[in-house]
């Protein structure tokens, strides 16, 4: 049985060890990951410790007490007193626990969601801080990043909208967004929170077709005169927007990307919801560099 | 200890709740080895068909060693237990023994049942509460039945104050009725709006209402069916094996009355960081830690009664699996509390390191003290020797390396994985996405299940050893059946 503690040693070391290879690495300042570590440190510490000592008293210690008068189908009871150790531990957690309601966390002041939005605020602060001056080049991967675990979701991690789930961002927009906008105008404040476009501002099947290709192709091809006399009073000449009055329809800008981060966003796919209030500029001007680059197809 | 035995008890109830120990045991744990690899390979979600797939398997190995198995278990003591510490035969009551038998019938019933609806999907969707309405009848049926026999026998005992075990079964059935009225209030709505099938239901309660209600629920079905009544059993079976007495009373009734009251308050810590209110989380919390003590009290007291007694826990495999069990019950209690601390249920909440604590108990507690039990209870019921002392020590080692495979797998894979979804870059930004932590736990999957697997076989020794000493086990006197000491083949 000896070989029993030293084994249950060995396993817990083992054990901690094993772990300790895959998270070393990760568990850097964050408490929760320290204490957590911690706390399967002390659970196998103490249990095997614990019961090494009784383990120890099983083999040194003989049974001794005052027997109670009665017994049960041959049972009998020793009438020892507590355990000094055990009886001290359990007053020390009802103190503790006292203390927590009451002083710690007070059960009347403490509240989750103020915890949260105050370690938030905080990270957001010193987030900013930090990348105040931040690098082209580092604006760019922090983009690539944020883009993977926020949109790529979504958007695929090509970001080319995994076969219409959703937005296709490798350009600007696609034919059947194009027309859908036409026949059912959009309302999505790209550019303002009071301009939307109406629906059947076009009719003509043919002339819808031939200006949605237009748009969707950058630009080129055999809408340019249906766009230019139904279009460009309110997207510009070149589709690059007029401020305040038509969206950008050729690139992605800072402000298009904030606007439907802001607001979501409607379409012919369905929508995407609004991120408000979520990101910090930082973070959304490097996912519209990023997105930008994508249309580009600079990546 | 001589033993004064008196009365001719009788066990067949006792049997017949053996016998479904162990056959909802092979089912309830095959099926669990098998959800087990599916998590490890998912192609053997498709073999049977919507029957074979976790979704549906695993809320039948809950059920099925939970109130299959364990619930057996508690019975079949019960029945043995009962009668022995209050002194009393069954066969002096018919009326306690027309009950007894009822209350076996009814329970297999409402059992077999649940494993066909269970099987073809028919399911509430709370966690251990899984069984519509005219199951849960059922089992207030039974359950009331069982009262019956506990009040009942207590009512024409000879003892004069009641044995420890005992307050720990009659514990268990107050609590558990509770529980289950309370969690499986339901409306059915075929009957109430004329929707839906006759049998589905709806909670009476709504969101946090309703989580609030299920977690308390579901934590004191651990409490209540996996602690309390094992206590009752590994307080009768321990020293009636050892020939030891029990450690301390002071201890125990310590230890009983600190359960009670700190058990009903600690479910909320199911539910930390969640839509319930602070101040449950936190009362759940904090509760929780203060449950170690009295939790650690009967083991202590098991552990102690065994003071000087080495060389019983090397010579007789009976002893090793209950000392073992309650340093398992130490462990997981110990494990509990520290997971329900906030900062460390920030990380360990629905990662794997919850299931390998809920095996620590089951396995290397609750299960462990059945098959002790069993082995205890089957040389009385049958007045046969027990089959085979080896197969029995080998039955330990396998179960033992089964369970820590399966704990220590689970903890890699648990906090690895809890770590994995915290990280992030530089940026801020999550450092991986989940596929890359099933990747890393892969291997962990496939040891646990090994780990299961050779529980598993434990277990099938278990029931061939039982089987084998009722078929050839050799016949016993009287007078080596009242005996502390469990007769075994020493050398088979
Ligand atoms: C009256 C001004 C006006 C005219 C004329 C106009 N638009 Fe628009 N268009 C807008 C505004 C404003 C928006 C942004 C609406 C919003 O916030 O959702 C917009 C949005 C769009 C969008 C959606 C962009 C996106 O990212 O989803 C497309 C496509 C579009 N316009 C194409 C056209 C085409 C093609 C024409 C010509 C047939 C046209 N628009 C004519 C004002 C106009
Ligand atoms: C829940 C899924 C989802 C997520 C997450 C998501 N999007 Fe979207 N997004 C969509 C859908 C769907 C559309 C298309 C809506 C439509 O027009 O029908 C869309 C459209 C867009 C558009 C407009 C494209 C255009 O041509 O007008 C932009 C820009 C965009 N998303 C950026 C992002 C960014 C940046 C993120 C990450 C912060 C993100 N999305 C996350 C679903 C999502
Ligand atoms: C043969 C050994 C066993 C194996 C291989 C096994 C395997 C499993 C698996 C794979 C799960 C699902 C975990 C998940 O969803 O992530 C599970 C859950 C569970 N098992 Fe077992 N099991 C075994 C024995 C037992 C026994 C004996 C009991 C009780 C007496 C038990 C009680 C439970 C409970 C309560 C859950 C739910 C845990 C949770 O919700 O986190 N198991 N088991």
């Amino acid at each position: 049985m000896k070989n029993i503690i030293i084994v249950s040693v060995v396993v817990s070391l083992v054990l901690i060890g094993i772990i300790y290879s895959y998270v070393g690495n990760i568990i850097g300042d964050d408490m929760v990951n320290i204490l957590s570590m911690l706390a399967a440190i002390l659970i196998l510490g103490i249990t095997v410790g614990v019961g090494v000592k009784y383990v120890n008293q099983m083999k040194n210690d003989t049974a001794s007490g005052e027997l109670a008068d009665e017994n049960w189908d041959g049972i009998g009871e020793y009438k020892n007193d507590l355990p000094i150790g055990w009886a001290v531990v359990f007053l020390g957690t009802i103190v503790w626990a006292i203390w927590y309601w009451f002083a710690g966390y007070p059960l009347w002041a403490y509240s989750q969601i103020g915890e949260w939005n105050e370690e938030v605020a905080t990270h957001q602060e010193k987030f900013e801080e930090k990348w105040s001056n931040i690098s082209e080049e580092d604006l760019s991967r922090m983009g690539e990043a944020f883009f993977s675990v926020n949109c790529a979701p979504c958007h695929g991690v090509q970001g080319d909208g995994m076969d219409g789930k959703a937005a296709d961002l490798t350009k600007r927009l696609d034919a059947s967004a194009v027309e859908y906008a036409i026949r059912n105008g959009s309302d999505n404040h790209l550019v303002s929170e009071y301009m939307s476009m109406p629906a059947g501002l076009l009719w003509n099947a043919v002339e819808i077709k031939q200006v949605s290709n237009y748009v969707a192709s950058g630009f080129t091809g055999i809408g340019k005169d249906v766009y230019e006399a139904n279009c460009a009073s309110c997207h510009g000449m070149d589709g690059m927007g007029i401020p305040g009055v038509g969206a950008n329809i050729r690139t992605f800008t800072p402000d298009l990307i904030k606007a439907v981060l802001d607001n979501g966003k409607k379409g012919a796919i369905g929508s995407m919801p609004s991120f408000k209030g979520r990101f910090t500029d930082t973070q959304e001007k490097a996912v519209s560099l990023y997105i930008e680059k994508l249309r580009k197809g600079e990546l | 200890m001589g033993n004064q035995n008196p009365l001719a008890y009788d066990y067949t109830v006792a049997k017949w709740f053996l016998w479904a120990t162990i056959a909802f045991g092979i089912i309830g744990m095959t099926v669990g080895v098998f959800i087990a690899f599916q998590m490890a390979f998912p192609e053997l979600n498709y073999l049977f068909g919507e029957y074979g797939t976790f979704s549906r398997l695993r809320p039948l190995h809950t059920n099925g060693v939970a109130f299959g198995f364990t619930m057996s278990g508690i019975f079949a003591t019960w029945y043995y237990v009962g009668q022995r510490v209050l002194k009393v035969s069954m066969a002096e009551s018919s009326f306690l023994m027309a009950v007894g038998k009822l209350h076996f019938i009814v329970y297999v019933l409402t059992i077999l049942l649940a494993v066909v609806t269970l099987l073809s999907g028919i399911t509430t969707s709370k966690e251990y509460a899984e069984l519509e309405w005219p199951l849960d009848l059922m089992v207030t049926l039974f359950w009331v039945l069982w009262g019956v026999s506990i009040f009942g026998l207590i009512g024409i005992r000879r003892e004069r104050t009641l044995y420890i075990s005992i307050w720990y079964y009659i514990a268990a059935f107050l609590a558990v009725a509770m529980l289950h009225v309370f969690n499986n209030m339901e409306v059915p709505t075929y009957f109430v709006a004329g929707v839906g099938d006759w049998y589905h239901s709806v909670s009476l309660y709504a969101g946090t209402n309703d989580a609030l209600v299920q977690w308390w629920y579901g934590h004191n079905a651990v409490a209540f069916v996996f602690t309390t009544p094992i206590v009752a059993m590994i307080y009768y079976f321990l020293p009636k094996e050892s020939g030891q007495a029990v450690y301390s009373y002071k201890l125990s009734l310590l230890s009983f009355w600190g359960l009670m009251f700190v058990y009903l308050w600690a479910g909320g810590h199911h539910l930390i960081y969640s839509t319930v209110p602070d101040w449950m989380q936190t009362m759940g919390s904090v509760f929780s830690i203060v449950l170690i003590l009295p939790s650690w009290g009967s083991a202590i007291n098991m552990l102690l009664t065994m003071k000087g007694e080495w060389e019983q826990l090397q010579s007789n495999p009976l002893i090793k699996f209950m000392v073992l069990g309650s340093t398992f019950y130490m462990l997981s209690t110990l494990e509990g509390p520290i997971q329900a601390i906030k900062s460390v249920n920030a990380l360990a909440h629905f990662t794997d390191w919850i299931p390998g604590h809920v095996h620590d108990g089951t396995l290397g507690w609750v299960g462990f003290m059945i098959i002790a039990a069993m082995y205890h209870m089957t040389p009385r019921l049958f007045k046969k020797e027990l089959y085979s002392k080896k197969l029995m020590e080998t039955q330990f080692w396998l179960q033992t390396m089964g369970i820590v495979l399966y704990f220590s797998s689970m903890w890699i894979a648990g906090i690895t994985q809890g770590m994995m979804w915290r990280a992030t870059d530089e940026f801020g930004n999550l450092s991986y996405s989940f596929i890359d932590t099933v990747t890393v736990l892969h291997p962990y999957y496939t040891i646990r299940a090994i780990g299961g697997a050779l529980y598993l076989i434990g277990i099938f020794i278990w029931a061939y050893n039982i089987y084998k000493t009722m078929k050839s086990g050799r016949e016993l006197e009287d007078a080596e059946v009242n005996v502390n000491k469990s007769p075994m083949a020493e050398n088979r």
